[in-house]
């Protein structure tokens, strides 16, 4: 065993109900290391936020416990978590300016005046707003807002920043620009990130791990690498990124590599991260990206012919819409180039991927 | 001619500059005309009911005609008179041979009822003088008049008939601030049986600072449970604070005589469970008086709080304890003061409001409570004393008008707008 992170938040067991029938977060286990950026992503109403909001201290646990340093939050006002929270809606303080936000934090741990000239000063150059002290919130962009509540949630150097879906009001250029600079900041400051958000986008780019919620259960936690590529069930492989799947049983298996016969009668070359048996029914699960059209002819395992339905441009790629194995709807991304403008709606085309990029999973 | 060198560029650009120009403005033109007539029957309204109101009420309050209009001569005459010694026998000539004419065509009391505000019993004075002038047959008057009364030759009375000579007087403003006017013209204070206006005007602040601090401690809880709690409560809240506000005020005023008074239900109620062995006096002291007033002003501190709160989001408060700020601490840096555009406005709404109140310390009150506004109707129902009614109505308007500013002030303060 070597370097194990050091484990900075953990969930035991929590629970959440509001109306003691439904539980919104269910038997949550999950560790947060320090100096680690992880998202909990998920559909709305996954119980994303409702973690987040009872490691604030803002939401009470219904049952288990929740745990900072080892020590348990359970008798720990929100107040003396020590944790900077960046709201979706920033919550700045519209009555203060600027300088005033960003020194609230440091202004209740009764720092001395001059410290915190200095710290929140330091603060709004790391967030490119130097100057701009004076101004009211109102007076400022979305963006600019975004930054003022990153540098308030971070310029007393909490244990943990939890972020709610910070980006969810900028356009997507800002927010794509606002990603990589969170980003940035994460790795200068090597700070603890927990970020919630729906766009998976902005999950796989800005995370060191990504842990996908689905009615109040987590589905799979991993790298953007793991939970994109090796998806642990039918609802992550089809939540993050196009997916096309395929309904059958499991012909035989050897290693990690499976014969699937479709219902449509093809059979399947698949990979399966858990053992199969015989005859189980099966979901395969395949990227758009990895499904190749005139495949080249070596190290393609399952090929198919399939007719072309429907070609989307869009610009850097098109998308393929193809009816194959007695479906009509899987799409494949052929990128621009002359062989994708040759392709022409009611053309039958030669169709493979390889074993490897196409996942067995168990049915939902 | 040479052109300027200056001119000569923008001569192409200037022509069609100016149409453009002229384009704007025909079409502003058009705009500001169709708002005008969209509000010209709010504006009318205004001017009639509100704007002419107010500006008679300034004149009756400095308007004196009425010695000039019955006694017009003797008006004129003691006008013209320095008031340092009794006039001359010209004075008591007229003003015997007016008093005489207007005895028979019945005007004369109008004039004595004016004379009788200055000097009391000057009224009785003057009919009876009207009475008796029969036995006066020729001159000289002055003697004669000062037989049939000697208050005649009392330089006080003559004093307080060229007072009264109008047509414009300050007596009435002078005398709602307790001051008066001396016979020199020098402004000094009234006789001590006279000075009550400015008791009245301090026992109305009084009473406004007292239902307002209630106000405030009973409507700010409360517009933050109905901001804060679910929708159905909220709701439920809102309208057990509309309830009362869609009831007739005086209905309202009469339900709390019913409910306040010694066998009233809230008597009865504390009698009944031992919590009490005497009825408490709840009606026709201050008690009562605040209790209605609070009632029945709590609304319109609750509803301008409750529409700044409502715009305050949760995450305000949890963004100040996510950075460390105790309960407290939140509260009076983050919470208070975002509510203070409603804070003002509601206190400015209750205060203004409490200052004009009459049917409920009428109702409710006892002697000593009663405001300003009782004195107004006072006098403008039961003496018919319309220049001292208009005077004291007008310093009520000024009181108001002196909290517009801090209104301001407070509205300002915040960097953002009621909504």
């Amino acid at each position: 065993m070597d370097d194990e992170p050091e484990v900075l938040v953990r969930f035991r067991d929590v629970e959440k109900t509001y109306d003691g029938r439904v539980n919104v977060v269910d038997r949550l286990n999950l560790e947060i290391c320090k100096g680690e950026f992880l998202t909990l992503l998920g559909p709305s109403g996954s119980g994303k936020t409702t973690i987040l909001l009872m490691l604030a201290g803002f939401e009470a646990v219904t049952a288990g416990d929740i745990t900072l340093n080892h020590r348990s939050l359970r008798n720990v006002p929100p107040f003396r978590r020590n944790m900077g929270i960046v709201f979706q809606n920033y919550a700045l303080f519209p009555h203060k300016s600027v300088f005033q936000n960003v020194a609230f934090p440091l202004v209740q741990r009764r720092i001395p005046r001059p410290a915190i000239r200095e710290k929140v000063e330091a603060a709004l150059r790391m967030v490119d707003l130097a100057g701009l002290g004076e101004r009211r919130p109102n007076q400022l962009s979305g963006g600019q807002q975004q930054r003022v509540a990153l540098a308030r949630a971070l310029v007393f150097e909490p244990e943990i920043v939890l972020m709610d879906e910070p980006l969810g009001a900028l356009d997507k250029k800002l927010r794509e620009q606002m990603q990589i600079e969170i980003k940035h900041l994460h790795e200068q400051l090597d700070m603890t990130v927990a970020y919630v958000t729906h766009d998976q986008g902005e999950a796989l780019t800005m995370s060191d791990r990504v842990a996908i919620m689905n009615d109040g259960l987590i589905q799979q936690v991993g790298s953007p690498h793991e939970v994109y590529e090796e998806p642990a069930n039918a609802f992550v492989a089809n939540f993050i990124g196009e997916n096309n799947s395929f309904e059958g049983r499991i012909e035989s298996t050897s290693g990690g590599e499976c014969a699937v016969r479709l219902t449509s009668g093809d059979t399947v070359r698949a990979r399966s991260a858990t053992p199969r048996a015989s005859g189980e029914p099966a979901l395969l699960s395949l990227r758009p990206e990895r499904l190749t059209i005139d495949p080249a002819l070596d190290g393609v395992a399952n090929r198919f012919s399939a007719t072309v339905v429907e070609v989307i441009y869009f610009g850097a790629h098109n998308r393929v819409r193809l009816a194959m194995a007695g479906r009509d709807d899987i799409i494949a991304l052929a990128p621009a180039g002359p062989r994708s403008d040759a392709l022409a709606t009611g053309k039958t085309v030669e169709v493979g991927w390889s074993p490897e990029h196409c996942r067995v999973l168990a049915p939902e | 001619m040479i052109a300027p060198a200056g001119t000569a560029g923008e001569g192409p650009a200037g022509p069609a500059d100016r149409s453009l120009e002229a384009k704007l403005r025909r079409a502003e033109r058009r705009r500001s005309l169709k708002a005008f007539l969209l509000v010209a029957p709010l504006l009318l309204f205004i001017v009639v009911v509100f704007a002419g109101p107010i500006l008679s009420l300034l004149y009756f309050s400095v308007d004196d005609p009425k010695l000039a209009e019955v006694l017009p001569r003797t008006a004129q005459t003691v006008a013209a008179w320095d008031g340092a010694e009794l006039p001359g026998e010209d004075a008591y000539a007229t003003l015997v041979e007016e008093i005489r004419s207007a005895y028979a065509d019945r005007t004369v009391a109008a004039a004595a009822m004016r004379l009788n505000y200055e000097i009391s019993g000057f009224r009785s004075m003057v009919m009876r003088t009207g009475r008796k002038l029969r036995r006066i047959a020729g001159p000289p008057y002055k003697d004669a008049l000062i037989g049939l009364d000697e208050r005649w030759g009392d330089i006080a009375y003559w004093r307080a008939v060229k007072a009264s000579a109008g047509p414009y007087t300050t007596r009435y403003l002078l005398a709602a601030v307790d001051l008066q006017r001396q016979w020199d013209g020098s402004i000094g204070t009234a006789p001590p049986e006279r000075t009550i206006y400015i008791e009245y005007l301090q026992r109305t602040f009084w009473i406004s600072f007292w239902v307002l601090a209630c106000c405030i401690a009973i409507g700010y809880p409360m517009a933050f449970l109905i901001a804060t709690s679910g929708k159905r409560w909220s709701r439920f809240l809102l309208v057990l604070v509309l309830l009362p506000f869609w009831t007739s005020l005086l209905v309202r005023t009469a339900a709390w005589v019913v409910l306040l008074q010694n066998k009233g239900i809230i008597n009865d109620f504390l009698l009944y469970g031992d919590i009490i062995d005497e009825p408490l006096t709840l009606i026709f002291n201050r008690t009562g008086v605040y209790i209605a007033m609070v009632h029945i002003l709590l609304p319109f501190m609750v509803l301008p709080l409750y529409a700044v709160m409502r715009n305050i989001p949760a995450s305000q408060m949890r963004a100040a304890a996510s950075l460390g700020a105790k309960p407290l601490a939140s509260f009076l840096s983050v919470y208070l003061p975002q509510t203070l555009p409603g804070l003002g406005a509601g206190c400015i709404l209750v205060f203004i409001l409490a200052l004009g109140f009459y049917i409920t310390p009428a109702l409710i009150g006892g002697a000593s409570d009663q405001m300003l506004s009782y004195l107004i109707a006072e006098f403008a129902t039961r003496t018919g004393n319309w220049g001292m009614a208009s005077a004291i109505a007008i310093l009520l308007l000024l009181s108001v008008a002196a909290l517009y500013p801090i209104y301001r002030g407070l509205v300002r303060g915040g960097s953002f707008r009621l909504t």
